[in-house]
């Protein structure tokens, strides 16, 4: 069997491969960059899709845990979160893409190559705010 | 005449800013060029629903529903020519842009 606990892996993540509780996991989505492709919007966006996704600012925060699907967080746009929802479970189960990144912290896009909005996935230590 | 989904990499991003914030030793310039599975301009034409070969795993399950729906006449809206997508890879770091669009095939 290959999967052991890495150096630091979250006790709680270990515990819920057990099967135990792991709705204290908490993920914390931060938008951190609105990519704009005038170049491209010209050619292939019409009315308001020019310029950068006006859904979301640079610092919206949403949050999840809890609840075993995860629902979307209010406000989080629903393509997005399409986009983004690998993401949010690959860092829930406790994989990471270290050492290309901290642990915990993975940075994603949306899929909209006219405006995409770059997302910071993040889990949180526990008790923490991260 | 059948008809063909088109890929073309349109464009292609190093997140500079966000590479230095995120990535360990970010201010390695050897971190701050886009990512080298594409080039610029590199097309890619398949029967509609189909795999490309050589195409990014990654990239094809963020793009894969996407052309779907234009290899399925699907019209996204927003788009000023029916029957294109501009979409992109979700790696927020280095994303890779392209184009889709259904095309008759002319071989």
């Amino acid at each position: 069997m290959a999967w052991r606990p890495r150096e630091g892996q979250d006790d709680r993540l270990c515990a819920a491969g057990k099967g135990e509780d792991m709705s204290g996991v908490r993920i914390r989505i931060t938008v951190v960059k609105k990519l704009e492709c005038p170049e491209l919007a010209a050619d292939y966006a019409v009315g308001s899709v020019w310029g950068a996704c006006p859904h979301h600012q640079v610092g919206d925060v949403y949050e999840v845990s809890g609840e075993a699907s995860y629902p979307k967080p209010d406000g989080l746009c629903a393509w997005a979160w399409a986009d983004l929802h690998r993401a949010v479970t690959t860092l829930r189960y406790g994989a990471d893409q270290r050492p290309k990144l901290p642990p915990g912290t993975m940075i994603v896009c949306c899929t909209d190559g006219r405006r995409p909005v770059v997302f910071a996935v993040e889990r949180l230590e526990e008790g923490g705010s991260g | 005449m059948a008809e063909r989904l088109k890929i073309t990499v349109v464009r292609r991003e190093a997140c500079s800013d966000l590479i230095r914030r995120y990535v360990p030793h970010g201010e390695d310039p050897r971190l701050h060029t886009p990512c080298g599975r594409f080039s610029d301009g590199q097309t890619f034409v398949v029967s509609p629903c189909e795999m490309p070969q050589g195409f990014c795993s990654w990239a094809w399950a963020d793009i894969q529903r996407h052309a779907v729906w234009v290899a399925l006449h699907g019209v996204q809206p927003g788009h000023r020519q029916p029957g294109t997508a501009v979409v992109c890879c979700t790696d927020g770091l280095y994303p890779v842009f392209f184009r889709l669009e259904l095309i008759d095939d002319e071989s």
